[in-house]
């Protein structure tokens, strides 16, 4: 390493570090346990898995997985933080056995910040040096992982660029408050912002514009492809030319990052779409819906497959005792789930069509279209009541499984952010957010962009507001209630601009949920210093950190 | 939360008489409190910081929700009047501004739809030693103010401890600058306090309370009285998160000015920085004869923050400050910062 930097022109040590984050899910853990004695029990949990709650409450109950049905009709958030039955599920199953009664028990909003997991903190020390070109030569990464008795999470850095020379230590750093756990892009958003951070540092100091010098150290095309249009969208030529630049209070600034994320399938889902002799249609699977839309695209793969509205088909999710399906989780759910539904839907749409082939002038089934509700082949039409009448009394089930083709994994994805801040309060006002997402094939559009909107509001949060506050002598939690652990609210939303990737050609299914809060935290952190000139390294940047490095600045000029 | 018993008297005397005649310990934290909108009682109860036995319900009492008067004649204004009232009326935004768009900086519509006048000003501290129920400070019958070397971001630069609470409340600081009094009414007769009087330093009384009101006195009214400045007046608040927050620091700023434009007499109180409403004579004083100028708010700026003594963590509300007093006092005079 030290031979490297010898070949580097410019080198630059820095240190980040990002407090502790909650997940803030406005629905807090907890169940209700309904285990009156005998042999079965049901119990309601507000999950991200329902089929990870059975064998946990069977545990505690004394009974077989089998003999216990989780029920997650609807739910409200998890981002990560809730699989299994957790401490208060196990509570709630032993309460219910001693009272043979129904027991709701759902944790405080105190209790949700100080025992049902977090988003590791971090603090990440760099050297990293480049030549004049902007080629990055060098990075000595060490990376803390502050995740309480858990062990946190981090991307290694650096995090997507390529240094010639890189060398990272990673190392978990234990205290007494509660563990860490999976969090919306766990690790990813903590190494983008650092990463992010330094490669913003290394460009203003050999002097190159902060996209190109991206463009340089990133070889993957989509990357360009992303950061261009991203470019476009804000207007990266009325970006702040010198950092700190301008007159009056008001500075405006911009900034960029980059992101990556996995996600892709698994064969765990069993869908079964059901075709009645009365023209209704039920799409069945245990899965859970954590607010992505799960419920929406379910019903809308079966109403396109047999060309009804959404009105003619119902879904049945949330229940153990239907179709296995996979807990959500590094956005997986739709690209395991969406493929299996695809798959149910076209095997009742030929099972269907076997049936009427016969009043079809006997049309092959494969060649019989299901369109506005009606059913044609053999130069006949019938309409979706006509044709259903004819299936047997029972109906028909198409069992749908897992279709690897239709399922594709790995997403890049950038954000740009605009801000303006006041250099005489410190305040920042986000004004523009830009995130270019490729997704593969959307399945609809508004989640997906809701999705995005989703994880750039967290980041901006991440970025600016939140962050759990420890008293070091009491050993104490200071920010324990949303009161004084800052949630952005209505009135600090830019505008999002949330742009698909159309240009990703994948005609498969790939989660957004993830991908989307990992660069913007990079690129609002990055626009403050554009607006500001102040390098703001530990997050939130709060007004008394511009302000304090505002000062520190006057004093040094 | 701690079992209470729950009472609705139909007038002040019996209010106040309930206040009085329940089993209680001299701490205010244990004993019968009143309860108006709930927005703060009822946190505090929740959190176990106050456990009274008893809590006396004032919406019951008719008669202090009005509003009147008007820049004139004086402006009075009844202890249940709401947050979201005083904002809305019309008389209160063209005579005496600052009070409306201090109400209006009050948390969100929800909560100054409920909040009231009254309870504004008697609201307990945010400091987050104190609101949390583990952590037993000098606020809570503990020896030490945890802020005064801990997480000391939000609290105090003026007042010389030893608790460093700044005060929470957004209309305190622009009555005080109207000049505005309190009437209250207590067990033993009725009296009016100067809004200035009636809140306490912590080394002036009990480092319990942030007022002088007994535990069986209520506020029943806030009175205005007519000036020459209340036209001109102004609060300006700075919000970490502008949606819904306390002041990291806000100014009330009223002016009165000459047809020459110089100052004629000013008000200038700061929140947010000390355990009371701030008022700064030496600044108003500085003001005299002044057109408002860089350098006029500028000096005023100064002067204001004369004395400060910022904790490890909250230097930046120095600067911060100064800011929004040259703004508050440019917008009370009508002209550019």
């Amino acid at each position: 390493m030290a031979a490297a930097f010898k070949e580097c022109d410019a080198v630059v040590e820095a240190e980040y570090r990002s407090p502790i984050l909650h997940h803030s899910s406005l629905e807090t853990h907890g169940n209700v346990v309904d285990y009156r004695g005998g042999e079965e029990a049901t119990v309601y949990a507000s999950t991200q898995g329902t089929f990870t709650i059975p064998g946990d409450a069977a545990h505690e109950l004394g009974l077989k997985e089998s003999a216990v049905r989780a029920v997650v009709e609807h739910m409200g958030g998890g981002f990560g933080s809730k699989f299994g039955i957790g401490v208060e599920g196990m509570l709630a199953c032993q309460l219910s056995k001693q009272a043979k009664a129904p027991v709701h028990l759902m944790l405080t909003r105190k209790d949700e910040f100080l025992l049902a997991g977090n988003r590791s903190g971090s603090w990440q020390k760099f050297k990293a040096g480049v030549r004049r070109d902007g080629t990055l030569v060098a990075l000595h990464a060490t990376q803390y992982q502050l995740g309480g008795l858990g062990d946190g999470s981090q991307a290694g850095q650096p995090y997507i660029y390529a240094a010639a020379n890189a060398y990272r230590e990673r190392i978990s750093v234990h205290t007494h408050e509660d563990a860490s756990r999976a969090m919306r892009a766990p690790g990813h958003p903590q190494a983008s912002f650092a990463i992010e951070s330094l490669m913003d540092e290394l460009a203003y100091k050999i002097g190159i514009d902060p996209v190109e010098f991206r463009k340089k150290n990133l070889k993957d095309a989509v990357y360009h492809r992303q950061l261009d249009r991203g470019a476009r969208e804000i207007g990266w030529e009325r970006r702040n030319k010198t950092p700190g630049g301008g007159t009056g209070p008001l500075r405006r600034g911009m900034g960029c990052g980059i992101g990556t994320w996995g996600g892709g399938g698994n064969d765990e889902c069993k869908v079964d779409v059901t075709v009645a002799r009365d023209g209704s249609v039920v799409v069945a699977v245990g899965t859970q819906d954590l607010g992505t839309g799960t419920r929406t695209y379910t019903r809308a793969i079966v109403a396109e497959e047999l060309g009804l509205g959404m009105k003619d088909v119902a879904e049945r999710i949330g229940d153990s005792r239907l179709g296995q399906a996979n807990s959500s989780g590094g956005s997986t759910t739709a690209a395991s789930l969406a493929p299996s539904v695809k798959d149910a839907a076209v095997k009742a749409r030929l099972a269907v069509a076997e049936r009427l082939s016969p009043l079809l002038g006997g049309a092959k089934p494969e060649e019989i279209t299901f369109t506005n509700a009606a059913v044609s082949g053999g130069g006949k039409t019938l309409s979706w009541k006509q044709a259903c009448a004819a299936l047997p009394a029972a109906g028909v089930t198409g069992h749908g499984v897992w279709v690897s083709s239709l399922a594709d994994r790995g997403v890049h994805g950038v954000c740009f952010a605009e801000v303006e801040v006041d250099v005489e309060t410190g305040h920042v006002k986000p004004i523009k957010m830009v995130h270019v997402q490729d997704i593969g094939l959307p399945l609809n559009r508004l989640a997906d962009e809701s999705q995005m909107n989703g994880g750039m509001i967290q980041s901006l949060g991440m970025a600016l507001w939140e962050g759990r506050v420890m008293d070091a002598k009491l050993g104490l939690q200071l920010n324990a209630g949303f009161g004084d652990y800052k949630l952005p609210g209505a009135l600090e939303m830019p505008e999002f601009v949330p742009l698909i990737d159309d240009e990703d050609k994948r005609e498969a299914v790939i989660g957004v949920g993830e991908p989307s809060i990992i660069p913007a935290v990079g690129a609002v952190v990055n626009a403050v210093y554009n607006a500001c000139g102040v390098r703001v390294r530990e997050l939130p940047i709060t007004p008394d950190k511009i302000l304090m490095g505002l000062m520190s600045e006057r004093r040094g000029a | 939360m701690k079992a209470f018993e729950w009472v609705s008297p139909a007038s002040v005397e019996e209010a106040v008489g309930l206040l009085k005649s329940a089993p209680t310990s001299r701490e205010m934290d244990e004993a019968a409190r009143p309860l108006a909108g709930g927005q703060d009682l009822l946190t505090t109860m929740k959190d176990y910081l106050t456990r009274p036995v008893r809590v006396v319900n004032l919406k019951s009492i008719r008669g202090l929700d009005k509003i009147e008067g008007d820049g004139r004649k004086g402006l009075r204004v009844g202890a249940l009047v709401t947050l979201a009232q005083v904002e809305e009326h019309a008389v209160i935004r063209r005579d005496f501004p600052g009070l409306a768009e201090a109400a209006h900086s009050v948390a969100t519509q929800q909560i100054r739809n409920l909040g009231t006048v009254g309870g504004n000003l008697c609201q307990r501290p945010r400091c987050w030693y104190y609101r949390l129920e583990e952590a037993v400070c000098i606020k809570k019958g503990g020896s030490e103010c945890f802020a005064a070397t801990g997480e000391n971001k939000y609290n105090a630069i003026l007042g010389g401890g030893p608790s460093w609470i700044v005060h929470p409340s957004d209309l305190a600081p622009m009555l005080v600058a109207l000049g505005a009094s309190v009437n209250v009414a207590g067990a033993d007769g009725r009296r009016t306090i100067l809004l200035e009087k009636f809140f306490t330093l912590p080394n002036e009384g009990s480092v319990r309370r942030e007022n002088v009101l007994q535990n069986d006195e209520i506020i029943t009214e806030v009175s205005v009285p007519a000036s020459p400045f209340a036209a001109r007046s102004t609060y300006l608040k700075f919000k970490e998160r502008e949606s819904l927050d306390f002041a990291l620091s806000s100014v009330a700023a009223a002016v009165e000015l000459g047809a020459d434009k110089r100052v004629r007499q000013a008000r200038l109180v700061l929140g947010g920085v000390a355990p009371v409403p701030w008022r700064v004579p030496k600044a108003e004083e500085f003001l005299k004869g002044k057109t408002l100028d860089a350098e006029a708010l500028a000096g005023a700026a100064r002067l204001a923050l004369e004395g400060a003594e910022p904790l490890s963590k909250n230097a930046y509300k120095v600067p911060l400050t100064q800011t929004l007093v040259r703004r508050a006092l440019a917008k009370a005079g009508g002209v550019s910062a």
